[in-house]
């Protein structure tokens, strides 16, 4: 009897957790190191997730060195306190928090603070400009954008709290399935940062080591690990392409659905033109009543492969209350003064649309800087959502003749605008010299490139590009646009201000809206324009000595060609697009057969295309969702079908014959405990509503015979194949009375979500977590 | 009283049926016989059926027996017609406080005419010994019945003595709480295969009971139902009763589950779970079946189980050792909430 009370106070005395030098202590120890690692696995793994967001390493190894020094110094506390266990678990996160903290201090405070650890007034007014920046820095960055300081700053105290609350969750909770959450945080950053993509390899690979965490220390069968992995898989990889974008979103501000221009506008350019659904970027009308185009940014280096107007430097002097005399613009050159009345509605974005060339904007709310090459206006801290504001510019109309005095003459300090990356394709200068090769001016060299783009065999297209793989920026993709003759805006503007340059005549690209369309005649006695995400073009300007940057046309069915590029106007020079030999289909008049600032006809064909494929897509994926909805109830016929299968086969056992009879019974409402014998099961099972005389007996038929297989000896002959026959019939007969007794509020869920298998699952997830 | 008449007339037709003394073929025939003897004995202890077969099933199993009550209830009465029915030796011992040790094992003489110690064998040799208020007698005395009851053999002057086969032990007690009596120590109580609690009888039966017994006692009407011979092929019989490996996991998980449970202070011991299935097989025999249930561990858990289990203090209260409710419930608890393995290839 004293070993027996022995026994029991060691037991209690294990349970009560003073654990230590045993080998239950022993594996406990390996356990949690175990556990640690997997921790950290999971996080190094997940957050290296955030390469489609971050350029480069260098951010990924601090993350990394962070959860190392917080998980290894949580480790060390527990270790450390392993006779106060309680103690450990309460130090452990401080401590942890603490050693990250001198780590952030070590990297971050360098030169400022006590001892080098100590922060001080000097470290967190370095702390707080690091914030700061790291705002500027997250607006103005295209994706993958570089992991700067304040980058780095901001994400190194994200990863300390995740990781401190993994931590706390997994160690001093004791709750390692938990871990899951801080995890699932930093997997939705890339979906949430606009043109950021979830990494289905990392997912998938995370899923894993996550489960590996879950499964230290738990004992674990090959099959079910094996399914959840190649679910983790399957679902890495198709999980990111199915998640909704995040570019637009229903905003609560009353302005209507949000259009993010984001930092880059070109990025989303080819999107917001195939997105079916229009959403008003902003209205505006003239004092004039005409319609004109609006300019949000410029690009004007056509090196790498992401062309945009990156990170614009904004001097607070520059602001747009009054603007210089637009670069280049002589006085002689013939101008119209127009003044805009603008509203913008939900435009997310940090550029101002503006006509060319402003000369004041007033009513802004914000800091607002206006850059003085591109004359284009940004702000580092506003967007221009629910501005309104009222633009006074000279618009410039240069006559033909002034176009063509200015000859081939391009001033000095215009460099910038004409540099090509020095590797390029032949075909862009080739193509430039075949079409201009008979033009003596830029002007008409600029004329004549114009007229190549428009005409045959170039097509406007939105979708093309990007099926065909050529749908983005740079000197590569305006090869492959040039040999296959279809595009959008973005590739005309590209083709026509790289092959500008090639031939020496400076250009850019310029981001903005085409004019819209007259939403009403008389509003406040003004005839005012609405303009949606379908308006978002780009178009290239050139620049001519004397005359300053001057606006083309190059894309098809878009846009309005200006008068001075207007081959029907009088005194244009005549083009002749030199590969088609004839004129162009819309006659010499380019507007002519375009429906001047609507879609036009191409477009409209890709929009009911894209419209038909769109409802084909909903009903699938309506189809699909129904499907789904009856997948419980396929998956519970088969599992019966193959269970009496089994047994008639010779396969299976009688016990399954009864599982699926207990199943059977739980899916109509009638609880089988896995505590019940069989003959207690059998009791409550002949009181059921639904069963007869026949299926009772049928019952404790079944009911014998697996007594006798479950709990008799082995039988010498082996089972009968007709008394298993005969088993199974009576098994089909007690299903059906028990599917019988099912009440009639409860068919409907339990055909189509059955107890058992929601039961089953459970239990196998309880198993696994 | 009808009914009662018809019940000793078919108890001698049995009487007459297996008094030729033979041979035992078959669980059929044991079937039969136990019901015999539970009918005998039925003539003298009416009403209480599941008493009687615990009883029986102790002695098929080879075990030990303690009925436990308040006096007057019937306990010795038991005993005594369960002794009767069977065609054995019996020695009755009334345990008193001045009982000593070697009343029950027997002395050893010295013989005047061969000049050397003689061994006189004490009550405890015989097949079914009734050991009356067994916790009147003082522990050591008491104590002097360990041996016997393990291993079926007695140590006297250095030597040993081995008991009649079959070879069983009943014995009533009166609750603890009692005055004049010696709570059995714990190693004892486990040797005791079942305890069983007779209750009072209803009404109708205490009503039958008072007419039979006015003239006479109904013990001298009962003869032996079954020979020596006979119950020895029974046991052998249910000795030999298939228990499948999910039934003996099945008893070890209620046996470790009684280790586990905070409200036991002492869990079952491993002679306990042997106890269980013991029991078990004689119960599928009673029952006619040719292999054990789970539901013969559940029926059994209770009777096997109950007086060896001690509640933790603040189960049983301050100062007590011995609640056999609250040891009860606790058992009924732990039964309901096992897992039982529905057979071969069951994965829980």
């Amino acid at each position: 009897m004293a070993e027996a009370a022995a026994r029991v106070a060691r037991v209690r005395t294990e349970r009560a957790g003073l654990w230590g030098s045993g080998p239950w202590g022993a594996r406990h120890r390996r356990t949690e190191f175990l556990r640690v690692v997997m921790v950290f696995a999971t996080f190094a793994v997940t957050l290296g997730g955030l390469h489609t967001i971050l350029d480069g390493v260098g951010w990924w190894v601090l993350c990394v060195t962070l959860c190392a020094t917080v998980l290894g110094t949580g480790a060390a506390v527990r270790a450390t306190f392993s006779r106060w266990r309680l103690w450990g678990r309460l130090l452990a996160p401080a401590v942890s928090l603490l050693a990250a903290a001198i780590l952030v201090m070590l990297r971050f405070g360098a030169g400022t603070g006590l001892i080098g650890i100590i922060p001080n007034s000097e470290t967190w007014v370095r702390f707080g400009k690091l914030l700061r920046d790291a705002g500027y820095s997250i607006t103005w960055q295209t994706v993958p954008a570089r992991a700067d300081e304040p980058i780095s700053f901001v994400l190194a105290l994200g990863v300390i709290v995740l990781v401190v609350a993994a931590e706390i969750v997994a160690f001093s909770l004791h709750f390692p399935a938990l871990v899951g959450l801080p995890l699932a945080v930093v997997f939705l950053i890339p979906g949430l940062t606009p043109e950021g993509r979830t990494d289905g390899w990392f997912f998938a690979a995370s899923a894993l080591t996550y489960l590996a965490l879950l499964l230290v220390g738990r004992r674990w069968h090959a099959t079910p690990v094996l399914a959840v992995g190649a679910l983790a898989v399957v679902s890495g990889l198709v999980l990111p392409g199915a998640l909704p974008s995040t570019d637009f979103t229903v905003t609560s501000s009353g302005l209507g659905p949000s259009v993010s221009t984001g930092v880059n506008p070109m990025l989303h350019l080819g999107s917001d033109l195939r997105d079916n659904i229009k959403r008003t970027a902003l209205t505006y009308s003239t004092v004039s009543g005409k319609p004109e185009y609006l300019r949000l940014a410029e690009i004007s280096d056509f090196s790498g492969q992401d062309w945009g107007p990156g990170q614009p430097v904004l001097d607070n002097q520059n602001r747009p209350v009054a603007f210089p005399r637009a670069p280049g613009v002589s006085s002689r050159v013939t101008t119209a003064r127009e003044v805009t009345y603008v509203h913008v509605a939900n435009l997310a974005s940090p550029w101002l649309p503006l006509p060319y060339a402003p000369s004041a904007v007033t009513g802004l709310q914000g800091s607002w800087q206006f850059l003085p090459e591109s004359f284009t206006v940004a702000s580092n801290h506003d967007l221009a959502r629910g501005q309104n504001y009222t633009v006074a510019s000279e618009q410039i109309t240069p006559t033909p003749e002034q176009l063509l005095s200015t000859g081939t003459r391009v001033p000095l300090g215009l460099q910038p605008y004409l540099s090509l990356p020095t590797k390029r394709p032949r075909v862009i200068a080739e193509t430039a010299q075949s079409v201009t090769a008979s033009e003596p001016t830029n002007y008409e060299k600029a004329l004549a490139l114009q007229e190549y783009l428009r005409s045959e065999p170039f097509h406007y297209s939105e979708s093309a590009p990007e099926a065909q793989g050529y749908d983005g920026t740079g000197v590569a993709y305006v090869a492959a646009f040039l040999k296959q003759h279809e595009g959008y805006c973005i590739h005309f503007a590209s083709a026509m201000a790289v092959m500008a340059r090639e031939l020496g005549i400076p250009s850019r690209i310029i981001v903005g809206f085409q004019p819209g369309t007259l939403q009403s005649e008389q509003d406040q006695g003004r005839r005012l324009f609405s303009v949606t995400t379908k308006d978002l073009h780009s178009w290239p300007e050139l620049y001519f000595d004397g005359i300053g940057w001057v606006r083309f046309e190059p894309t098809p069915s878009r846009g309005e060609v200006p008068a001075y590029a207007n081959q029907s106007v009088t005194g244009v020079p005549s083009m002749v697009a030199p590969d088609a030999g004839t004129a162009s289909p819309s006659g010499r008049d380019p507007n002519a057969g375009a429906p001047s600032i609507d879609d036009g006809p191409t477009a409209a064909a890709w929009l009911s295309t894209a419209t038909r494929g769109g409802w084909l897509v909903i009903g699938g994926g309506l189809l699909g969702l129904g499907a789904l909805i009856f997948v419980p109830a396929v998956l519970r016929v088969v599992r019966r079908s193959r269970r009496l299968a089994a047994v008639s086969l010779g396969h299976g056992t009688v016990v399954s014959l009864w599982r699926e009879i207990v199943d059977t019974a739980q899916d109509a409402g009638i609880s089988i405990g896995p505590t019940l014998t069989p003959r207690e099961a059998r009791a409550r099972l002949h009181r059921a509503r639904g069963m007869s005389d026949a299926g009772r007996a049928a019952l404790d038929r079944v009911g014998e015979a697996l007594e006798r297989e479950g709990y008799g000896p082995p039988r010498v002959d082996g089972a009968n194949a007709q008394a298993l026959n005969a088993i199974v019939a009576d098994a089909r007969v007690v299903i059906s009375c028990l599917l019988a007794s099912t009440p009639n509020d409860a068919r409907l869920k339990a055909f189509l979500l059955p107890a058992s298998l929601v039961a089953s699952t459970q239990q196998a997830v309880r198993r696994w977590v | 009283m009808s009914e009662a008449r018809a019940s000793k007339t078919s108890v001698t037709e049995d009487i007459a049926l297996t008094a030729s003394g033979a041979t035992l073929t078959g669980l059929g025939d044991v079937f039969g016989l136990c019901r015999s003897i539970i009918r005998s004995v039925e003539t003298v202890i009416d009403g209480k059926r599941e008493a009687v077969e615990l009883a029986l099933m102790t002695v098929l199993a080879e075990g030990h027996l303690l009925i436990e009550d308040v006096p007057g209830v019937g306990k010795t009465m038991l005993a005594k017609a369960l002794a009767r029915s069977i065609d054995s030796s019996v020695n009755r011992i009334q345990f008193t406080p001045d009982l000593l040790p070697s009343d029950i094992t027997g002395v050893s003489v010295f013989n005047q005419v061969t000049r050397e110690f003689q061994f006189k064998p004490g009550p405890i040799f015989a097949n079914i010994v009734i050991g009356d208020e067994i916790n009147r007698a003082s522990p050591k005395t008491q104590s002097a019945l360990l041996e016997s009851m393990e291993e079926g053999q007695v140590s006297v002057d250095g030597a040993t003595y081995p008991l009649a086969r079959p070879f069983t032990v009943v014995a009533t007690q009166n609750p603890v709480e009692m005055e004049g009596t010696y709570p059995l120590p714990e190693a004892q109580r486990d040797r005791f295969m079942v305890r069983i609690s007779m209750g009072y009888p209803d009404e109708v039966a205490e009503l039958t009971m008072l007419r039979m017994r006015e003239l006479t006692s109904p013990l001298d009407s009962l003869s032996p139902v079954v020979s020596l011979e006979q119950l020895t092929h029974m046991i052998a019989l249910v000795r030999g009763t298939f228990v499948s490996e999910s039934v003996e996991k099945y008893a070890v998980s209620i046996a470790q589950e009684t280790r586990r449970d905070p409200d036991l202070r002492l869990g079952a011991s491993p002679r306990a779970t042997l106890h269980l299935v013991r029991a078990a097989k004689a119960r599928a025999v009673l029952e006619g079946r040719e292999f054990v249930l789970p539901d013969d561990i559940d029926a059994l858990a209770v009777p096997v189980l109950g007086h060896r289990l001690i509640a933790a203090a603040r189960v049983a209260g301050a100062g007590s050792t011995y609640q056999s409710t609250s040891i009860t419930d606790i058992i009924q608890r732990i039964v309901a909430a096992t897992p039982v393995p529905l057979g071969a290839g069951d994965r829980g």
